[in-house]
Formats: structure tokens, sequence, C-alpha cells
């Protein structure tokens, strides 16, 4: 199957995320809305494939601490490659987040920049640049195993960043892109 | 612009008697202030006072003051952690009725409120302590923004709303790494219904 355009990755998104801001006027669930968290139950009642992936992303990079995070308002699930605890600096550490989509076979890897103090992770900044050396072999890892264990195709950055006029997550459609509509509306936030 | 208007029945109330999906907050009604720019603000403060929210960033172990208490929460299981580490995922729903002045105008604000199971700074998050920190950060925000208002909210309502709960978002997510709030509910969640007063 060729790989999807941006035009239709476009059509896709716009049955999962509304147009108008008329849902924002009424306390029913909109018919788009909907149609995103019927994707969402039924991948939900199958975690199976996710979970056996992330199993063997473990296995693969045993040194890393791997975790997952979703929300269903997000466009698909995301895995999580933290840098073993005892390599983190003050600053300048990265995450490795592989996102696939549940409205279209398509994946895409990004980072989230971040300081470690007090234990924990702080100033979360997503960036959609290359990794640093310590988290390219992670980086290339997850998209490796999401191609071979999904068969999904990944989108470019260009593709990514293409506006979409659509209400996802928080976003308004003025602040919107392809990237919020298939991954999710908060790249930053993880766990 | 706006706050979180506790009725007394609610003020006296809030920590014993609510009950689980079925709770609606009568809200507050108070005549609407003419004119001055300076109200508000003044508004703001007077009610935060009240209601004993003192502004913090971080939301760092502080007792839970104001309208919205932890108990309103009512946190479901998304998925469940696959295995120990970051993962997991939990949501509750708020559907906050804001009502502007005597007007009979209103709007409902909907807050998804959800977070991880585990996350990589706190380790297992007890659902206690999810509903602390939901409502430390919930009333905060509301602080916060009414707390830099200077003029009158113009219909709609909307943008308060959202104002809010940008602010929330980050408090949250400042709190415990992860969370999310959001202006839709995991259809897992049942709405916990507040009434809330605009001040104009």
């Amino acid at each position: 199957m060729p790989p999807l355009s941006k035009e239709d990755l476009l059509i896709i998104v716009r049955n999962y995320y509304d147009s108008s801001s008329k849902f924002l006027y009424t306390q029913e669930t909109s018919p788009a809305t909907k149609r995103l968290h019927a994707l969402w139950t039924q991948r939900l009642e199958n975690m199976g494939s996710w979970n056996a992936f992330l199993d063997e992303l473990e296995s693969k990079l045993p040194t890393f601490i791997i975790g997952d995070t979703f929300s269903t308002s997000d466009g698909g699930p995301r895995c999580l490659v933290y840098p073993p605890k005892e390599s983190r600096s003050p600053t300048a550490n990265w995450v490795v987040v592989g996102c696939i989509s549940l409205l279209a076979p398509v994946y895409t890897v990004y980072g989230v920049e971040c300081d470690y103090t007090d234990g924990g992770l702080r100033n979360e900044k997503a960036s959609f640049a290359q990794p640093p050396p310590n988290m390219a072999l992670p980086a290339q890892i997850v998209a490796r195993m999401i191609e071979t264990t999904f068969g999904f195709s990944a989108v470019s950055r260009e593709v990514a960043e293409t506006p979409v006029p659509l209400f996802v997550g928080g976003r308004e459609p003025s602040e919107a892109m392809l990237f919020h509509a298939l991954f999710t509306s908060d790249p930053s936030i993880i766990p | 612009m706006a706050l979180l208007f506790p009725t007394k029945e609610v003020a006296a109330d809030a920590s014993a008697s609510f009950k689980p999906n079925r709770y609606t907050v009568a809200a507050a009604s108070h005549s609407r202030p003419s004119g001055a720019t300076a109200i508000p603000k003044m508004l703001a403060q007077l009610v935060a006072a009240l209601l004993g929210i003192t502004p913090q960033t971080g939301c760092v172990h502080q007792p839970v003051k104001g309208l919205i208490q932890p108990v309103h929460f009512e946190f479901v299981t998304i998925t469940p952690q696959r295995k120990r580490g970051p993962g997991g995922w939990r949501a509750s729903c708020i559907h906050a009725r804001i009502n502007h002045g005597n007007s009979g105008e209103f709007y409902i604000c909907q807050f998804g409120v959800e977070m991880p199971i585990e996350n990589e700074e706190n380790g297992a998050i007890s659902n206690k302590y999810a509903q602390e920190k939901a409502a430390e950060c919930a009333n905060n925000a509301a602080y916060a923004v009414l707390a830099k208002i200077t003029e009158p909210t113009p219909p709609p309502l909307y943008t308060l709303c959202s104002d809010i709960r940008d602010e929330y978002r980050e408090r949250l997510n400042d709190a415990i790494k992860g969370s999310r709030v959001l202006p839709t509910c995991d259809p897992k969640t049942k709405p916990v219904v507040f009434g809330v007063d605009a001040p104009f």
C-alpha cells in the first residue's frame, strides 16, 4: 500500500476532531469525539500487541527505563524511553517518544528535552530535532520496531507540521497541526 | 472575572457529604457590580481569603481548601499498568457550570482531568494523592486566573473556561508529571457537576 499523502491524512483526521466550536457549547459528546472514543474503546479492549511491543522494546534496551502514556483524547498511544538514571545530567536530557496513530497507519518518533533535578524531570520541551548521540540508538530501535511490529510508515516532519483547522485536545484550530491530531495535543507532557 | 463561589451549604459540607456521580452544587447568587475595574480583583481577593486559598507553585503538600474537594475527582482506571514503571492511566470528569451574574446565562466548562498511575518522579501514585493534587491545583488555577483580572469578562464565558483550564493543565502537570487537563472527558468517566459564579 502506498504511503498516505498529506491530503489523505487531512481528510482522515477531520473525522475525529471538530472544526466548528459548536461542541464547546453543549454537554453532548460530538460525533467526531465519539468516533475517536470508539477507536480507543477497540484498542483498550486489546492492548496485547502494544504491551508485547513494550516488552520487546524493554528487552532490546535493558539499561533504559521504558514507559507509555495516552489519553483517549489523543490520536494514539506513546511509548517512552528514558535514559538510565545514572547517566542523567542536571540539564540537556532527552527522552525518546515513539507514537503510533489509531487514526491512520502512521508513526513518528520525537524527543522531550528536559532538565533533571530533585529526582524529577523539569522544563520539558518537545523537540523534533535529531536526538543526541546517547539517545540516537534507542530512537532508531523504537522506529524500526514500530515498523516491524505494526507495519506503520513514518510521517515526515513537513507533513506533521501541516496546520489543521480543528479543535484538537486543548488546542484551537489556529494552533493545531497534523502531528497533534494524529498523535497527541500535548507532546511535551510525559509521565 | 470569575471564581468558585461556594454556597453556605457547600462550605459547611464540603468534605463530608458528597455523593458520587449525583452531586450538584447550587450556585451562589449575588448582584452584578457596576463599572469599576478595580472591583474584580478586590472581589477575587476577598473570596479567595474566605475560601482560604493561598496561591502556590507546584501544588506542594498543602491541604486542599475551597469549593472543589478531592472527593469530587472520581478517578476511573482507563488502563492498568503493564508492569512497574511510568504508565497506566486514570481519568475523572468535572462539569463546572459558570453562571454569569443574574443574567441567567451560563456556560458548562468541561475538565477532563487525567493522569498516569505511575510516573518517573513519584513512582506509584495513589488515588488519594491524585485526588488531593487534582483538587488543590484546580483551586489554585482558578485563583491565579481570577487574580489577574482587571476588567469584567464579556460573554461568552468560554474564554474564562479555557483560561482556567490552561492554567490548571500547567499546574497539575507540575504537581504530577504526565497529567493532562482536557476539554473533553473520557467516556468511562461520569461528570461531577459544580455551580461556579462569574462575579459579573
